[in-house]
């Protein structure tokens, strides 16, 4: 991200839906980031290789390639991007396989409550944002 | 028929109602009015008996969400709704982001996402409760009217017994019934029942 560029979340969940839930919340609380989405994992790590995004939010259940294992990958070549995984799969063994992956875990349905409180794990992970 | 033990019985319907609970504080959250639920009956059916026992005549077409998972059991689970009701709660979940014209585009999609959320919100529980971990196919949505419905497919080929978790749910307000149920083998019911006489013991009962 260049200096004056506003930051740029990518939305990454197979369903429509939930893109437009997850976009419509994080545009009215923070207006100034760009949202771009993905609707499954390969397209997202090509969406990355194209321009890196700041932050990520990953749904897990997703055709081909898991949210899970697309963060693996994405942790790899991209460790400074921020990423969130935001599932109805709220078993106990996900939210510990996201603890210990260093994700910030949101349970589905969101809020925005839970959205407010992405933005800010997001905002303190070292991006400092106006 | 097969031989489950009162307590195993008893077990099962309250782990399910906690399930059932976590997933009715979803579709509240989801429609953002409250949702009654009836406790949920688990009932051990042959597979001829279980489309007469679920459906009642208003439920004539049906708006269906199901799902497998697998894990130490493998169960299928539905969300079943009226059909005339899926729309309704598509426009309480997409309220004010979609255009009421062009809702019915996002149905199909969005009570796929309806239909993932509690029943997930539901195994999520159980498996939980019982110290285990399922892997969940993406959600399925169709219609169907009741008098064709082929509700059980391959589970029915296979199983003799069915132990089908029946739980009513009303939106206040809305009068939108619906029905989750769950769908084992008998090889996965064994499986169950051993998860669940484990779990009993953890609690230091039976």
């Amino acid at each position: 991200m260049t200096e004056a560029a506003s930051p740029l979340l990518l939305i990454v969940d197979d369903s429509r839906t939930s893109r437009m839930l997850i976009r419509g919340i994080v545009s009215n609380l923070r207006p100034g980031w760009r949202c771009v989405d993905a609707a499954s994992g390969d397209e997202a790590l090509a969406m990355v290789e194209a321009e890196a995004p700041d932050f990520i939010t990953l749904d897990v259940n997703m055709p081909g390639m898991s949210g899970l294992e697309a963060a693996g990958r994405l942790r790899l070549k991209h460790p400074e991007i921020a990423i969130a995984l935001c599932t109805a799969n709220v078993q106990d063994s996900v939210r510990q396989s996201a603890e210990r992956a260093g994700l910030h875990f949101i349970p589905k349905p969101i809020s925005e409550k839970s959205i407010a409180d992405m933005i800010a794990f997001f905002e303190g992970h070292g991006v400092a944002h106006a | 028929m097969h031989e489950v033990g009162e307590l195993q019985r008893d077990a099962l319907a309250e782990i399910f109602n906690i399930g059932v609970g976590r997933a009715a504080a979803s579709l509240s959250q989801i429609v953002r009015d409250e949702v009654e639920l009836s406790a949920p009956q688990v009932l051990f059916l042959k597979p001829e008996e279980v489309r007469a026992r679920l459906f009642s005549s208003e439920l004539d077409r049906l708006s269906l969400v199901s799902q497998d998972f697998n894990g130490p059991f493998d169960a299928r689970a539905m969300l079943v709704f009226q059909e005339k009701n899926a729309l309704v709660i598509v426009s309480h979940m997409l309220d004010g982001m979609v255009d009421p014209e062009h809702l019915s585009e996002f149905e199909q999609e969005a009570m796929c996402e309806v239909g993932n959320i509690i029943l997930n919100a539901c195994i999520s529980a159980l498996a939980d409760l019982l110290g285990i971990a399922f892997e969940g196919s993406l959600p399925h949505y169709r219609y169907a009217e009741r008098r064709t419905l082929d509700l059980l497919g391959e589970v029915q080929e296979q199983a003799p017994v069915i132990l089908l978790v029946q739980v009513d749910l009303r939106i206040r307000k809305q009068s939108i019934d619906g029905h989750m149920l769950f769908l084992l083998s008998v090889t996965s019911l064994h499986a169950l029942l051993d998860s669940i006489d484990r779990f009993l013991a953890r609690q230091g009962i039976g």
